[in-house]
């Protein structure tokens, strides 16, 4: 099956069939296996922003971590700019990771307390030798600048700025390699409310100015729904739906994105919660992974015998894919 | 709704912490009442004082941290003036609180049911044996499946989602007045978040109790609570009805807050310029005035009081 778009011909990241899987040891120190990731395809184009959306222990944010070399992959293609990506070709692997950046989800962790951020940011220049030692330094004005910061912060420690201040640099100090793609971990999930909106603007900001690609890993729906253009909702190691952001918000398709959706009250902060049509139950369970069938089927309130088994993701319209066959179902009867 | 009088009346509190170099004044004036039988949210940032607040109505302030000005009233008591000793005997009883993350309140090395048992045998004059058949009911009537068995299960051996359910039932086992839930959906994914707020509120509904759910999600509120109050720099901005305030906010800095969590109209995200400060000083002004679109120097100059405008408490001199 073929997720890419027909539209555009060479994508900026391909990846197909991924699996990622950690062993692990139990509290009676047995050893087992986890698959965390299994079997995901997508694609990210040049200037796109794509959303993978899902409850913790989803195996969202393991993807963006297998992507950037923090941990291998255990089967499966990453193709980036047409070149298949690999951290065991390690020299191949560092000149293309300068192209391929991260913004953790909390800023204070993300630097070293004992360094100015002046200098945090230079060491990420010190990856580019097309600039010498003052355009560097320039370009750390330049970078803060562009986040609004002012530039006499440069000496500060990061205990003397704020975690709004810090996100803001974190951003700058993602772009100073020019990177192609940001893997975005949460980027506003340990800061203030008043100060996410800040944050997100900024980021949609600087794509428009440079035309770099986001894969945006977030639980808060109202930061996909202003910053993502596709989405894709991951369900214990699998997505179970990916499509353009306006038909997963308007016409949400597997019951767990409608559950996701209405569960987070968009538009009227709750207060019509008669409305809500499909409520889960019940908690993610890693054993619901080891069914055949469908993964959401104990919490799913529509479940039928069929659930039990397996479910293909199928494409329901140009771009539309879902993994239930009771949404192709009602599709095909109504025509 | 009936005139009842107030649970709890919470009237001009003010604390102050002592650091090793500098003394910060979170509350500076916090003033609201938590009706009987009613579901109230104390919605704020960080730094806002909701939880400083919630931790004096408990007497459990953090070390360095005390009470200046006002009064806490319940049942015509005092609990700013109250003892440690006089505390003890209410926590639990009349009062009690549970966390963002069930396991905390939890003891990992002891069963899950003599944890709530031991709540009953301290407060309630009934025999130990009473006390087991009461923790086993009340895990039973929080949804555990097959009770008499977990009871002597471990905390590790319980899901998150049911940990949340054995933290609560200890916190409910006295039927308490007042049940304080500080964020008790942070951090949890947003299926499980209504899960747990549905179950707070039948666990207080059939008890006949009133709960305080702290938090810093607004849009949690509507579906939970019928009255809100709005924090901000250490005191009450916003006070009433939640389900008028929500549609009609009238307070610039909820305005501000729920458009923040709404969906975004044009394509951009609301934000409020600026951060929260610490509190350094005592208040001359609006907390908010810095931040605000609509305030002048009046705003900086006048420390707004909390008064009736539109069916709610204000604490605004531009509205």
């Amino acid at each position: 099956m073929k997720l890419e778009d027909k539209k555009f011909h060479t994508p900026l990241l391909q990846v197909r069939d991924l699996i990622k899987e950690f062993d692990i040891r139990d509290a009676a120190l047995r050893s087992r296996t986890l698959r965390a990731v299994d079997g995901v395809n997508f694609v990210v184009e040049k200037r796109e922003t794509f959303a993978i959306v899902g409850e913790s222990g989803s195996g969202k944010s393991t993807i963006g971590r297998v992507l950037l070399g923090l941990t291998d992959k255990s089967s499966g293609e990453i193709i980036f700019d047409q070149e298949p990506l690999s951290i065991k070709n390690r020299e191949h692997f560092r000149n293309i990771r300068k192209r391929l950046q991260i913004v953790f989800q909390d800023p204070v962790t993300a630097f070293d307390p004992r360094i100015s951020i002046g200098r945090s940011l230079m060491e990420f220049l010190e990856l580019r030798d097309d600039l010498d030692k003052s355009q560097r330094q320039l370009r750390v004005d330049e970078l803060i600048n562009e986040v609004g910061l002012d530039p006499d912060m440069v000496k500060r420690l990061p205990s003397q700025m704020s975690g709004g201040q810090l996100q803001r640099l974190s951003v700058a100090r993602a772009l100073a390699s020019e990177p192609d793609l940001i893997f975005l971990d949460e980027p506003t999930s340990a800061l203030d409310v008043s100060i996410r909106g800040q944050i997100v603007n900024l980021l949609m900001e600087r794509q428009q100015q440079r035309g770099v690609s986001y894969l945006l890993v977030a639980h808060d729906l109202r930061v996909v729904a202003v910053m993502a253009d596709r989405v894709a909702v991951m369900y214990l190691g699998q997505f179970v739906e990916i499509s353009d952001k306006n038909k997963l918000f308007n016409r949400p398709l597997h019951p767990y994105t409608r559950g996701l959706i209405e569960a987070a009250h968009l538009d009227d902060l709750g207060l019509n919660r008669e409305k809500d049509s499909v409520r889960l139950s019940g908690e993610l369970s890693e054993n619901d992974a080891k069914s055949i069938g469908c993964r959401l089927a104990p919490r799913c309130p529509f479940v039928e015998l069929k659930c039990n088994e397996p479910q293909q993701l199928n494409e329901l319209s140009p771009g539309q894919f879902v993994r239930c066959w009771k949404a192709m179902d009602i599709k095909n009867k109504s025509g | 709704m009936t005139t009842m009088n107030p649970l709890i009346e919470i009237q001009n509190l003010a604390a102050s912490i002592r650091n090793e170099d500098q003394t910060l004044f979170p509350l500076q004036g916090v003033s609201f009442s938590i009706k009987q039988n009613t579901r109230m949210a104390l919605v704020g940032e960080s730094g806002s004082g909701k939880s400083l607040t919630a931790s004096a109505i408990l007497g459990m302030l953090p070390i360095g941290s005390q009470l200046n000005r006002g009064s806490i009233l319940m049942n015509g008591r005092n609990l700013a003036s109250f003892s440690e000793k006089e505390f003890q005997r209410i926590r639990g009883k009349e009062i009690s609180i549970v966390f963002q993350n069930p396991r905390a309140s939890l003891n990992p090395v002891r069963t899950v049911g003599s944890q709530i048992s031991e709540v009953l045998q301290v407060h309630e004059n009934i025999s130990r044996h009473e006390c087991n058949q009461k923790a086993i009911q009340m895990l039973e009537s929080l949804g555990i499946p097959d009770p008499t068995k977990r009871a002597k299960d471990y905390p590790h051996q319980y899901s998150g989602g049911m940990a949340q359910r054995a933290a609560l039932a200890m916190a409910m086992a006295c039927q308490p007045a007042l049940l304080i839930a500080d964020e008790p959906t942070s951090g949890l994914d947003a299926t499980l978040q209504q899960q747990v707020l549905d179950l707070l509120t039948k666990q207080v509904k059939e008890q006949g109790s009133s709960l305080l759910l702290i938090t810093h999600d607004i849009s949690v509120v509507g579906s939970t609570c019928e009255e809100v109050a709005v924090m901000y720099g250490g005191r009450i901005m916003e006070v009433g009805s939640a389900e008028l305030i929500l549609r009609e906010p009238r307070h610039p800095y909820t305005e501000k807050l729920i458009d923040s969590f709404s969906r975004s109209k044009d394509g951009k995200m609301t934000s409020i310029p600026g951060a929260v400060k610490p509190p350094t000083n005592e208040l001359r002004g609006c907390p908010f005035a810095d931040r605000c679109h609509k305030s002048d120097a009046d705003c900086i100059n006048h420390l707004p009081e909390l008064v009736p405008s539109e069916g709610r408490m204000i604490a605004c001199i531009k509205v």
